[in-house]
């Protein structure tokens, strides 16, 4: 009996490298802050560049997400990648009206540990005992 | 053959197969709701204090109540999970009765 879908390698693999890169854009564009608010690091303002890295990352989710619309009882799955493109939009549109921060990417964060959450759910139920089914009568 | 025994292994089979998935969902849920509020406030700090504008926070805060809504979502693939490997466990232990009772794989 199935009520989530199969564990996808591709997918996995891809919501990894997507975090990767996000973690790197970030400790170049997002300042660092103290306890109290105050910039302890300076990060980068909105640029060509952080306007590519956007417009990648958005590319790369609709990729995952012409997979995974392609599977069926993925519906959590699929919700929470459509979400990711929208966190990119916000983070964006944050970083347009100035600096973001670490803090900037909270939602993002969640939203792609959200995703990886449900990745590892799937493995976990790829390596534990699958439904058996008699055999055929000899 | 005892299938009231019966009963009582598929109880036990599901049981357990529900209960790393259980162990694994409170833990989640209870790091992503104190990493939220601990973000939330900070947030807050960072406007306080202007290295961001009430604008910026805004869309951030949306952010932040957006991800929860995926931390359901995530949750709620657990409870399936969940569910999937208990019933499958008890299947599998009632798969087993009624093929040793019926002497041949009937099941």
């Amino acid at each position: 009996m199935l009520f989530v879908s199969s564990y996808d390698e591709v997918t996995d693999r891809s919501a990894n490298e997507l975090t990767t890169r996000t973690e790197i854009f970030l400790v170049r564009y997002a300042a660092r802050t103290d306890e109290t608010g105050n910039v302890i690091r300076s990060g980068k303002s909105y640029d060509s560049e952080a306007a590519s890295f956007y417009n990648e990352a958005r590319g790369t989710v609709d990729a995952m997400l012409l997979r995974s619309e392609q599977k069926e009882k993925n519906e959590e799955e699929i919700q929470i990648l459509q979400d990711v493109r929208q966190q990119y939009d916000r983070l964006e549109a944050s970083h347009r009206l100035g600096r973001i921060t670490k803090n900037s990417a909270a939602g993002l964060h969640r939203t792609l540990r959200a995703l990886l959450h449900v990745q590892l759910v799937k493995k976990h139920l790829a390596t534990s005992k699958q439904p058996t089914t008699a055999s055929p009568p000899s | 053959m005892n299938f009231e025994d019966t009963l009582a292994k598929m109880l036990a089979a599901a049981k357990t197969a529900t209960g790393t998935h259980w162990k694994d969902m409170s833990s989640y849920l209870e790091d992503e709701f104190a990493r939220a509020k601990d973000e939330a406030a900070a947030i807050a700090m960072e406007v306080a204090h202007r290295t961001k504008t009430p604008e910026q926070a805004k869309i951030e805060m949306e952010a932040i109540e957006e991800s929860l809504r995926d931390v359901r979502l995530a949750a709620t693939v657990d409870v399936k999970a969940a569910a999937q490997d208990a019933i499958n466990a008890a299947l599998d232990v009632l798969r087993a009765a009624v093929n040793e009772a019926a002497k041949v794989p009937i099941f």
